[in-house]
């Protein structure tokens, strides 16, 4: 079998001072083996949220929906269940490394802790195997690194030791969250290199979250879409860069800068900002922003249709009784 | 949507730009938002009412009775120490609703008039406290440099020692009375403020309003006045709220040690060490004190914790 | 690290020596003499003043004070005739210092488990119990507690001895009072610690890693939110000094704070003296090796960071 992860129909609310917030509604995806699925949207669009949930970090609720992991349905897995998900099956990469590391700890224990955890080993032996990882990461000088604490370390060297901490137990399944965002440009490339490299080693499946088409678009096997809790669009990275089919989808790409514009070109953006999660209005949640957008798009959710092989979209624009609408305004259908 | 057309349904409508741009949460002031999370906090609420009480019976409590708090009465008091029921009437009875004390005097009045003092003390105090550590603060996160470094490090230095203990030397200079104190808790209460304003002014200092505000010219007390206090003005309000329970409390230590403030005026921590000599046989003398002053502080104190909470929410739990 | 070192020892230096002579100084303001009492005639008072110096200038004294100072000695008691204030100190250090160490590790335990107890369970009955408790015990002075707990457990219910400090049943009503106000503070600050912690990223990189609960606890979330209780450890150990001046004189036990306010309404000034700059230097000293001791636990005060994060 070679599927991994299987999410269907996920929808998760949580809890703040002003009401429920819809996080994630609908979403549906799924990841194979060795496969690298890029999560993209806006920040708030309850990617992270996602991701973070099918894990149990968050005080989050599931509100319904499947999550089958390796062939096991985890959706209503304990706390103490996931425990043996997590580090040892499941790793996890969080944006800021200087906060995502315990800052009065040594970075040795730091990596040590979880294979201690999830493999029956000595200290001795931990002790050797994360600096085997240091090593792996690219930290120079492991043996007086493994000693230190996180501000001795640039922020690169940060986001490489919590690569380690998430890789220590080769794990099948590593999320990404945001990797790269607080790095220098520079930096970043060097970082997803990295992990291009250690996912061959490791033979892992990475799920990538992030607004960076650019990091998408080299390193992404898959992409998903989300705008507001929704996945409006999935599917190939090649049917999403050439062929895609969601007026947000186009939105984002018309929206990267282009260094060949005219220099008196104004940059796009897509107009307005992204609904009210605490009670969104009926109809496509991108209705409101979308110049294509249709009586019925304010009056009904569309579904998600795979228009190719493993393409899905939600878009009305795509049914036959839109065609009057795709001319007037213009919407080709790229497929 | 059965009664639209399939035709109607599909047709063109386009963006939404009222929609798109809405924002969700009416936007508030800063300082409306200050005052709608305070008074959304109930505890804070009853807390004020306790202390409006408190402070209403400080004003007319004495004039409830028709005994005067100084007014001794000796005589009768060592004829009913005689009898055993003579004793018993020492306390709370229905013409000396909280008793007398060992001299003879009207505890009810005693009581409030004793809250007036720990009260005026209290706010006294806190609020020129709050004026020359405001002041000290501004001066020095304002001018930096060497004035900056002269003051912090005479701060670090009255702040290693409790300021009680200076409070202690300057009342046995000075002498136990209502200046004495008001002088004593002045002179040493107001290195937090100072540290406090002198911080938020430091982090202030390079915002670009201020920058430009100094670009135009302005004088650096028109700046502080108009700029920099006000954007303080939280967290001086909060320290101040927090700096009346803590005068009172020291006065109340004060004269706890014998040196607070002396007869005939009294106060309600004098009122507790009397109390407390007298614990033994007149428990009364010690517990309605003791219950006033609980009351006072523990409003006070929670006033302050609302205030807090409703200034900075962050650290609101 | 040195220079944080030495800053720290200057300003410790320069503190005692501000102490002692604002103290000095302050003392000799007051007018009157200790011998103007009436039991003294004048040629026993000259020889009096002579003896413990009070007759040559101000100045000059504060020299010799201040060079006795360095010598240790710190004068001798007016109201208790001849004895060193030295010694008193010697003897009574030491019963004030068993209170407050018990006062501390009392308060220590249940604060910081009050302060854990809260936070786990954050906006139920137990977090508003302790938070009642904290209130309580922040706004309560020392005075009006400790004479109700003698008033009730010693008085009213003779479970308890009334006062004294001989055998362990003693210590425990002193005990519970010097450290109610600190108890309430550990806990308040404890549970603020703990919640930051709890929702800090490095804790969820704790659970992503698959830790067991109990071992977030206690190697993550206790041990990251016990660390900056150092930094009240200072005004903690000064509150706790002030209890003492109340607890010790209405438990009559016969340390420190008791002879301190003896020594006010004795106004016997130079044990007043001696016992100020005893306090004064023994804080500092407390401070200057918390402060140090504080750059060795927490790494990023060294790098001078900030402490929080």
């Amino acid at each position: 079998m070679n599927e991994l992860l299987n999410v269907e129909h996920l929808s998760i609310n949580f809890h703040t001072y002003n009401g429920e917030v819809q996080a994630v509604r609908d979403a549906s995806f799924r990841l194979n083996r060795g496969e690298v699925l890029a999560i993209v949207g806006e920040s708030g669009s309850g990617k992270s949220v996602m991701m973070q949930t099918i894990l149990k970090l968050t005080p989050c609720m599931l509100m319904g929906g499947r999550i089958i992991f390796d062939g096991k349905d985890i959706t209503d897995y304990t706390d103490r269940q996931m425990q043996e998900i997590r580090g040892s099956q499941i790793g996890i990469i969080f944006q800021d490394a200087m906060t995502s590391l315990n800052p009065t700890m040594k970075i040795g224990r730091q990596i040590t802790e979880s294979l201690l955890r999830h493999q029956k080993l000595t200290r001795a032996e931990a002790k050797e195997k994360a600096l085997e990882l240091l090593r792996q990461v690219g930290i120079n000088n492991p043996e007086k690194r493994f000693h230190q604490y996180i501000h001795n370390l640039s922020g690169g060297m940060r986001q490489r030791v919590m690569i380690a901490i998430a890789l220590a137990c080769k794990p099948k399944l590593l999320i990404a969250d945001e990797p790269t965002t607080a790095l220098d440009v520079t930096i970043q490339a060097q970082i997803m290199d990295l992990l291009a490299r250690l996912r061959e080693e490791v033979g892992c499946s990475i799920v990538l979250i992030t607004h960076d088409l650019g990091v998408v678009a080299a390193n992404a096997d898959r992409i998903a879409v989300m705008y507001a809790g929704h996945i409006v669009e999935s599917g190939t990275s090649d049917q999403i860069f050439y062929h895609s089919s969601h007026p947000y989808t186009r939105g984002l790409l018309e929206s990267i800068p282009r260094l060949d514009a005219p220099r008196d070109a104004q940059l796009t953006y897509i107009g307005g900002t992204p609904p009210d999660a605490l009670n969104p209005a009926p109809g496509c949640a991108f209705s409101a922003r979308c110049k294509y957008s249709m009586r019925l798009c304010r009056m009904q959710a569309p579904e998600a249709h795979e228009i190719q092989p493993g393409h899905f979209c939600s878009c009305f624009l795509l049914d036959e009784e839109a065609k009057a609408v795709r001319e007037k305004t213009g919407w080709e259908v790229l497929v | 949507m059965a009664d639209l057309t399939k035709q109607e349904l599909y047709e063109h409508v386009g963006a939404d730009t009222v929609q798109a741009e809405r924002i969700a949460k009416p936007q508030l002031s800063y300082a409306r938002d200050v005052a709608r999370r305070f008074f959304s906090n109930r505890v804070a609420l009853i807390s004020i009412v306790v202390l409006a009480f408190i402070i209403v019976m400080s004003i007319i409590g004495p004039f409830m009775t028709s005994y005067d708090y100084r007014t001794t009465d000796v005589a009768s008091v060592a004829e009913k120490l005689a009898s055993e029921e003579g004793r018993a009437a020492l306390g709370p009875n229905s013409e000396h609703w909280f008793g007398v004390d060992t001299l003879g005097r009207d505890l009810w009045a005693r009581v409030w008039v004793g809250t007036r003092y720990s009260l005026l003390i209290g706010f006294a105090a806190a609020v020129v406290q709050a004026v020359i550590g405001v002041c000290v603060g501004c001066i020095s996160g304002y001018f930096g440099n060497m004035v900056d470094v002269v003051i912090m490090r005479a701060v670090d230095i009255m702040d290693s020692i409790p300021y009680l203990i200076y409070v202690i030397i300057i009342m046995i200079v000075l002498g136990s009375g209502f200046m004495p104190i008001l002088l004593a808790l002045t002179l040493t209460g107001w290195l937090s403020m100072a540290r406090l304003v002198r911080g938020q002014i430091l982090a202030l200092k390079n915002e670009d309003y201020i920058l430009a505000a100094r670009n135009l010219d302005t004088k650096p007390v028109s700046i502080m006045i108009r700029h920099l206090i006000p954007n303080c003005m939280g967290i001086i309000i909060v320290s101040l709220s927090m700096a009346i329970p803590n005068a009172i409390f020291s006065e109340a230590f004060l004269s706890f040690l014998g040196i607070g403030l002396s007869a005939p005026l009294t106060s309600l921590g004098q009122l507790i060490s009397t109390g407390i000599r007298e614990m033994r046989n007149y428990p009364y003398q010690l517990i309605i004190p003791s219950a006033v002053i609980s009351l006072l502080m523990l409003s006070l104190q929670l006033i302050g914790d609302g205030l807090r909470d409703a200034v900075d929410p962050k650290l609101r739990r | 690290m040195a220079k944080y070192i030495i800053k720290r020892l200057i300003i410790s230096l320069l503190t005692i020596f501000v102490l002692c002579t604002v103290v000095f100084f302050a003392i000799k303001l007051i007018p009157g003499d200790p011998f103007s009492g009436p039991e003294y005639t004048d040629e026993v008072r000259a020889e009096l003043n002579a003896l413990y110096g009070f007759d040559k200038p101000i100045v000059e004294q504060y020299f010799v004070y201040m060079g006795n100072l360095l010598r240790g000695e710190l004068g001798i008691s007016v109201y208790y005739r001849g004895k060193p204030v030295a010694d008193i100190i010697k003897s009574a250090f030491p019963q004030s210092f068993d209170l407050g160490i018990r006062a501390l590790l009392t308060a220590t335990f249940v604060g910081v488990g009050l302060g854990v107890l809260a936070a786990l369970n954050r906006n139920r009955t137990l977090d508003y119990l302790s938070i009642i408790i904290a209130i309580i015990g922040i706004s309560i002075p020392s005075f009006v507690v400790a004479s109700l707990l003698q008033y009730v457990f010693a008085i009213l219910f003779p479970i308890f001895p009334v006062a004294r400090y001989t055998s362990f049943k003693h210590t425990i009503l002193p005990t519970i009072a010097l450290a109610l106000p600190t108890i309430a503070r550990f806990s308040r600050f404890m549970r603020t610690s703990m919640l930051e912690v709890i929702d800090s990223d490095f804790v969820k990189t704790a659970r992503s890693k698959g830790l067991k609960k109990h071992q977030i606890l206690f190697s993550h979330e206790i041990r990251n939110s016990l660390l900056p209780l150092l930094s009240i450890l200072g005004p903690t150990t000064a509150s706790l000094l002030m209890g003492s001046f109340v607890v010790e004189s209405i438990f009559a036990v016969p340390g420190l704070g008791n002879y301190f306010v003896e020594s006010i309404n004795t106004q016997d000034y130079s044990l007043i003296m001696g016992l100020t700059i005893f306090y004064g230097i023994f804080l500092v000293t407390i401070n200057f090796v918390i402060d140090i001791l504080y750059g060795v636990v927490d790494p990023r005060v060294r790098l001078g960071g900030n402490h929080n994060g």
